[in-house]
């Protein structure tokens, strides 16, 4: 069953399709508001804020975009409210990533660099790497979700990439250093 | 002209490394890293750091159980408010009688269209449980017996039944036992 055959379900307050599309949708959606917002508390807020809303708002999708596309966009209008009431208070880097039964210690050190690169970008920048990457959006989802032009999408991963590429490998960005021209 | 090109080319480079550009950019991009070294060499650093990526997100944990369960407890409050609005407390009272009874014989359980989500007098150790659609009615039944319950009232047409526990049975303990059962959606205590 697709996405759009769900919401019309829930729309009609079928319990089992929404149970479906919790469990399809709750994991990445969680991820994306713990990335977001740093705090699994908070994230596990605006995760049940987001679905309580898709329960109650499914007869308004309009299906001018994906039905997750209109999830995430519901999720993060959540979590900047969350944000504006309560500043977030940072976890440590590797809080929530690396599971404890976690050997493999070269893995866990590319994780942590990962982590520590992309911490170190601009929110804006790091948001749109997260939802390409993390996510697997395309960049017009991407766009929609942000509420931005799809060329800002496309520059502020530009940008990002170069920052995270000089993060995860300096030596070799540093060959490459002035080859490349802004966008 | 060819820069620019090779420009646009360049900034759908990390989606195509996902796979999500469209057929279209798809042919264009396949043709461009056949002529360009510098993004054939950018599009291979992509790969990597996709294969990064899914790594940190395989180890992001998943949401806690609980998440699920405040979810279904708001959503039921809900309902339950707006039915009680709409005053069907009452007819759903007066219904459960057939509903039991045709439970008891083990028919037209899953064809009653009746409401569950209120709560009527006299009524402790009543649980809420949504079994998964394709549950079978025997199943059903040797659920209930498992935890030593009854069908109180339901389904609801959202599929929620209304059980009782056996006087004397903790019924969080009951929940405890169903929720881990594969073939139930959702069950909690009523309160």
């Amino acid at each position: 069953m697709t996405d759009e055959e769900l919401l019309r379900l829930i729309a009609r307050k079928d319990p089992t399709a929404f149970r479906e599309w919790y469990d399809r949708h709750s994991q990445s959606l969680y991820a994306y508001a713990l990335r977001l917002l740093r705090d699994p508390q908070a994230a596990e807020d605006v995760l049940s804020e987001a679905m309580l809303a898709v329960w109650f708002e499914a007869a308004r999708f309009r299906g001018d975009c994906q039905p997750r596309t209109w999830l995430y966009r519901i999720a993060r209008n959540k979590a900047i409210e969350l944000l504006r009431r309560r500043p977030a208070d940072p976890l440590p880097l590797t809080d929530g990533v690396c599971g404890p039964w976690e050997r493999d210690q070269e893995r866990v050190d590319l994780r942590v660099t990962l982590e520590q690169a992309l911490h170190a970008l601009p929110p804006d920048q790091r948001e749109v790497v997260e939802l390409a990457f993390f996510h697997d959006l395309p960049y017009q989802e991407i766009a929609r979700i942000l509420d931005c032009p799809v060329n800002t999408v496309k520059t502020r991963m530009f940008w990002a990439k170069r920052k995270l590429r000089h993060a995860l490998s300096p030596s070799e960005e540093a060959e490459s250093e002035g080859l490349e021209d802004a966008p | 002209m060819r820069a620019q090109g090779h420009r646009r080319y360049e900034l759908l480079l990390p989606w195509y490394a996902g796979g999500l550009v469209g057929p279209e950019e798809t042919e264009e991009l396949r043709k461009h890293l056949r002529t360009c070294s510098s993004c054939a060499c950018e599009y291979q650093r992509l790969l990597r750091l996709r294969d990064a990526f899914a790594d940190l997100r395989s180890a992001m944990p998943p949401p806690p159980p609980a998440v699920l369960d405040r979810v279904w407890s708001r959503l039921l409050r809900h309902e339950r408010e707006q039915a009680g609005r709409s005053g069907w407390i009452a007819r759903a009272a007066l219904a459960s009688a057939a509903v039991l009874a045709a439970a008891t014989v083990g028919i037209g359980l899953h064809s009653t269209p009746y409401k569950t989500l209120g709560r009527s007098v006299q009524e402790e150790g009543l649980v809420q449980i949504v079994f998964d659609p394709n549950a079978t009615e025997g199943e059903i039944r040797s659920l209930l017996q498992e935890v030593g319950a009854t069908i109180a009232a339901g389904p609801h047409t959202s599929g929620l039944y209304r059980i009782r526990v056996r006087w004397g049975t903790d019924p969080s303990a009951a929940v405890e036992r169903l929720r881990r059962h594969p073939r139930v959606r959702f069950v909690e205590v009523e309160r």
